[in-house]
């Protein structure tokens, strides 16, 4: 369960869109683009929270596993921002400097992404842990290619 | 019988040490989840001031304010255990659309000894932990509703600093989370401790009334606050003078939380006042109550706290800086001038988790006891810890 609160907070770290919905300017004060951007102070609060249950002295299992669905809930609504914003990507002012064929990669991306987030969302209302495993996989897989195409151009 | 369960406690130990991660799972029918946890702990101990006696004593594995010798007696000893080792199962069954959970957690520090008082037999299990939740509601024995676990610093040491809380009784407990934080009710185990006039102390096994205890506790992202109390009634149920049954209503509220400062740096504290303390603070350091020679009880005061800075030097290193103290106001016309009048303690500590699941730490403890006669004790500890969680 840890390992996975960890695997979600650090895919969301790499994909959550809070500070890309607030900076539409597409540009960094690095002059990299907006994609390099993609961090929120909020869903880095949620994983040090969630890295730090692990080092609690004296809460029993079954309470560090009520305060991580607690944190894990909170990441949910950080995915729910985020297939909001992934819809809205291809918008982004710095996005238009891609050539016909990689906006449209980029496209796909964000809609596989929205989908993905969506799915994700689903599958932990239902608490179907098994289930949300193979989800985050995918969600890995999504934001890393979409990285490696994106990121550092 | 026994032989048969030990076995079986044993080889289930020795699987869950083959770095099974997630904790081992067992299906037993549709819904039902069965999982075991734990966690190793080694603990090396140098005590500048032990206090002696068989080789089982916890007053030199864990922290007790009150087994801080006076005078200081400057006897050394190195030690160590894996008492504070610890062993969890849970058992979830589904019931509705609700779930059923039980916890069990035990350790090893009980102190069970033969006549020799070899160390190698005080490795008894002691239960920790032994509740069942159904929705709002808890009930077993778990840690008191009192307490805030959030205040409580991360350390090497096994009982925490003068004026932590930490009390772990039978209990029935509402809770009910609302969108400002939550609200906790609960009845608790009576227990009441008093002083004898003659320097003795002893603990009432027929309490009539259980403890009533309310918190609310608020969190948000700057961390969590929470304010409790406590309504008890102190009960010297004859024991002085029988036929006499002299008793009093007490009360204690307490403020306690974690904040963040900047990043994962936090500030953990605890601040409790009341009459009706006694057996909640520091580890029962003074009693609740004392008691004359005619049964009359005079409830004892107590204000106490603790206060640690958590400072995170990387993501895997860490040092808290604790600190605590408890004072009692005690009725000393009654009670002997030896019972004790002030406690207080520093621990100061590096961790290191070079693995997730495993914690180095190094840390060293002060602890300070001062006697209603004036008369005071030091103790100063440097206590190494590797913890491994499975």
């Amino acid at each position: 369960m840890y390992l996975k609160n960890l695997l979600l907070a650090t895919i969301f770290i790499a994909t959550s869109s809070s500070l890309l919905a607030n900076n539409t300017s597409g540009k960094l004060e690095t002059g990299k683009t907006i994609l390099n951007a993609i961090h929120s102070d909020e869903v880095k609060r949620i994983m040090q929270k969630l890295n730090s249950l692990i080092y609690e002295r004296e809460y029993t299992e079954l309470e560090l596993q009520k305060l991580n669905h607690r944190q894990i809930e909170l990441l949910i609504e950080e995915a729910t921002t985020l297939s909001k914003t992934a819809t809205n990507l291809p918008n982004i002012s710095s996005l238009k400097d891609l050539n016909e064929e990689e906006q449209l990669t980029f496209n796909a991306m964000a809609n596989q992404l929205r989908k993905i987030a969506m799915e994700l969302k689903r599958e932990i209302d239902s608490n179907h842990e098994d289930k949300v495993d193979a989800v985050y996989i995918k969600l890995e897989s999504t934001c890393n290619t979409c990285h490696q195409l994106f990121r550092d151009r | 019988m026994m032989r048969t369960r030990r076995t079986h406690i044993l080889s289930c130990l020795i699987s869950l040490l083959l770095y099974v991660s997630p904790p081992l799972k067992a299906e037993h029918g549709p819904g039902l989840d069965l999982s075991f946890g734990g966690r190793v702990k080694i603990d090396a101990i140098y005590n500048a001031n032990s206090v002696g006696g068989a080789r089982t004593s916890k007053s030199d594995l864990a922290f007790s304010p009150t087994g801080i010798l006076v005078p200081e007696t400057n006897r050394n000893s190195l030690d160590a255990n894996i008492r504070e080792s610890r062993v969890w199962a849970t058992l979830k069954l589904p019931v509705g659309s609700n779930s059923l959970s039980t916890y069990v957690e035990f350790d090893f520090f009980d102190s069970k000894k033969d006549s020799s008082g070899r160390s190698h037999v005080a490795n008894e299990p002691r239960l920790r932990h032994l509740y069942s939740s159904f929705r709002n509601f808890t009930i077993g024995k778990t840690y008191t509703t009192f307490a805030n676990l959030s205040s409580y610093p991360e350390i090497n040491d096994a009982n925490g600093p003068v004026g932590n809380l930490l009390v772990r009784q039978e209990l029935i407990r509402y809770n009910n989370s609302l969108n400002w934080g939550e609200v906790f009710l609960s009845l608790e185990k009576g227990e009441s401790t008093f002083s004898l006039s003659t320097g003795g102390s002893f603990q009432v096994n027929d309490d009539q009334i259980p403890d009533i205890v309310g918190k609310i506790k608020i969190s948000d992202s700057w961390g969590n606050l929470s304010i409790a109390g406590v309504v008890r009634e102190i009960n010297g149920d004859g024991k002085i003078v029988a036929g006499s049954n002299d008793k009093q209503w007490g009360a204690a509220i307490s403020i306690s939380g974690r904040l963040f400062i900047s990043s994962q740096n936090n500030l953990r504290f605890a601040l409790s006042y009341g009459n009706a303390l006694g057996k909640y603070a520091s580890s029962n350091a003074f009693n609740d109550a004392t008691i004359d020679n005619a049964g009359k009880i005079n409830l004892t005061e107590i204000i106490g706290f603790h206060l640690a800075y958590q400072h995170w030097w990387t993501s895997t290193l860490r040092s808290s800086l604790a600190i605590g103290a408890a004072y009692a106001d005690q009725d000393t016309s009654t009670a002997a001038m030896t019972i004790n009048k002030m406690f207080a303690s520093s621990h100061l500590n590096l961790m290191w988790s070079p693995l997730r699941k495993m914690t180095l730490g190094f840390e060293w403890l002060h602890g300070y006891r001062e006697l209603e006669n004036g008369n005071d004790g030091h103790m100063d500890r440097l206590q190494f810890s590797a913890i491994y969680k499975f």
